[in-house]
């Protein structure tokens, strides 16, 4: 996984939780936790920083891990190049999350392997097939929970079904809290 | 969850500070090493490119080459075959002249004179075929050779007015623009000269106007904000109109002009003309006056550019 990614979560834990919150959470898990945005790092490395979280909070990791999808979208944002076009729209934008942010993140992150989203029509909603072998699908929800806060619209994203942990289906859909 | 910081822990801050400082430094040293190595890549990748710029280049100044090459070994066949087919044409031309119209009688007198007809006839057609086969294809929009559009058309009458005359046609110039209004190259002439000769052996009596005016272009192009519209309007039943295109609706240079080529040497040699000038042309159908229009961009003269 890129280092941006650890940046970023680094980020969320520490302007939440506080400096020591992050020490604590690489002692726990083992880690020596020197992120570099461009530097590639294991996996597991990440389950095991959000299994610490867990142990810490109470909360299972698919919670942790949904809680630092919502708070990490502002910041991965940032790291997006101004000329990146993003759209103004919720709907619009969880499209070019596959279209346009993450084919230029391979730009960006040269390496890298973002998950692929596939999106459908359905209905009044949007229908977001997530396929990764990272099966990261919880960070996923967070982060497309996050387009609510992003354009202030209320928008819900529910997970329709769950073949497996690599192939997640949402549903998002505007103006449903 | 954030035990640090309780005073008496300053051991536990100290450590902390520490392995931060450290954690700074290793990802520092991880960046720096990230950071170069993408240089030198981009430093390769740059130079790959640069080959590459130079191999193309080359490339292209060889099919440049070729093309001159080409053009000239096409030219100089052009030229070799316009000898060849004229001189024993001229030869033919001359004997025939050269027969006493008072040693033959009546009947082979006027066969005399239909020969030498038909055979000047044959030369002018020639020349024509040449000239088409030279413009057909060609591209000068790239050595314009610019000349005043009121000396192109006041020529043109100069040119033509007699000949009009002689078929009881009065030829006019109308609407004439700025002076320093230039377009053209000599094959201009030779389009509108095609036109007239049209004009005055299918046209019939009546006016035959030559107008000129000063169109905005479709394209966003700020050197040549302009094209010149030339209309010559005669009071002949016109052309036909699937021959053509509709010259308004096309910009110069549109790539679909090529679309539809019209038939008879005197139209084809328009339109090569027209097209080697980056121009286009078609009908004019007004009623009672048809005709032709030739659009062409309009260029401003070296001098005030
Ligand atoms: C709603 C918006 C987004 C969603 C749903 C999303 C989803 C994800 C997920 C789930 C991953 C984890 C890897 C995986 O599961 O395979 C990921 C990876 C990543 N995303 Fe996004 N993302 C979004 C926006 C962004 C933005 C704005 C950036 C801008 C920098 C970004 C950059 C990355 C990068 C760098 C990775 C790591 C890829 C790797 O390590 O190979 N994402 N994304």
């Amino acid at each position: 996984m890129k280092g941006v990614l650890f940046n970023v979560v680094q980020e969320v834990v520490e302007e939440t939780y506080g400096e020591d919150t992050w020490d604590d959470l690489l002692d726990d898990a083992g880690l020596e936790g020197a992120y570099t945005a461009l530097g590639d790092y294991p996996d597991h490395e990440l389950v095991a920083l959000v299994a610490a979280a867990s142990l810490r909070t109470g909360l299972g990791p698919d919670a942790v891990l949904r809680t630092v999808g919502r708070l990490a979208l502002p910041r991965l944002l940032d790291r997006l190049p101004p000329t990146v076009p993003l759209a103004d729209e919720p709907m619009a934008f969880v499209r070019s999350v596959n279209d346009i942010i993450h084919p230029e993140v391979l730009k960006l992150y040269p390496a890298s392997h973002p998950p692929v989203f596939d999106c459908k029509d359905d209905g009044d909603g949007l229908m977001v097939r997530y396929r990764s072998t990272r099966r990261l699908p919880d960070l996923a929800h967070g982060l497309l929970e996050a387009v609510d806060d992003h354009f202030e619209q209320s928008v819900s994203v529910e997970r329709i079904a769950d073949d497996d942990e690599a192939n997640a289906v949402f549903l998002v859909r505007v103006g449903e809290a | 969850m954030n035990r640090a910081g309780e005073p008496g822990d300053e051991a536990d801050r100290l450590r902390r500070l520490e392995r931060r400082l450290q954690r700074e430094r290793t990802a520092r040293r991880t960046a720096e090493q990230i950071a170069e190595s993408r240089t030198r890549d981009l430093y390769e990748a740059n130079r790959d490119l640069d080959q590459q710029i130079m191999e193309r280049t080359a490339e292209l100044d060889r099919a440049l080459v070729a093309a001159t090459r080409a053009s000239e070994t096409k030219s100089a066949f052009l030229a070799e075959m316009s000898h060849q087919l004229k001189t024993p044409l001229n030869g033919l031309i001359g004997m025939l002249e050269l027969v006493d119209l008072d040693t033959v009688d009546d009947c082979n007198s006027e066969r005399l004179t239909v020969a030498v007809h038909s055979a000047r006839r044959l030369e002018r057609l020639i020349s024509r075929l040449i000239v088409y086969s030279d413009l057909d294809g060609a591209d000068l929009t790239r050595s314009p050779r610019h000349r005043s559009v009121v000396d192109v058309v006041s020529d043109l009458h100069d040119r033509w007015s007699g000949d009009c005359l002689q078929v009881g046609q009065l030829l006019s110039v109308e609407e004439i623009m700025e002076a320093d209004i230039v377009v053209a190259h000599p094959p201009l002439d030779l389009a509108l000269d095609e036109v007239m000769s049209n004009v005055v052996n299918h046209a019939g009596r009546g006016a035959v106007r030559i107008q000129t005016r000063l169109v905005q272009a479709e394209r966003t192009d700020e050197v040549a904000p302009h094209d010149v519209v030339l209309r010559i309007l005669d009071p002949g039943p016109g052309l036909p109109a699937e021959s053509t295109v509709e010259v308004d609706c096309l910009a110069p240079g549109d790539p679909t002009r090529t679309a539809d080529r019209p038939a008879g040497l005197g139209l084809a040699l328009i339109d090569a003309a027209v097209r080697a000038l980056g121009g286009n042309w078609g009908p004019v159908i007004e009623g009672y006056q048809n005709g032709v229009a030739i659009r062409l961009r309009a260029a401003v003269p070296a001098e005030s550019a």
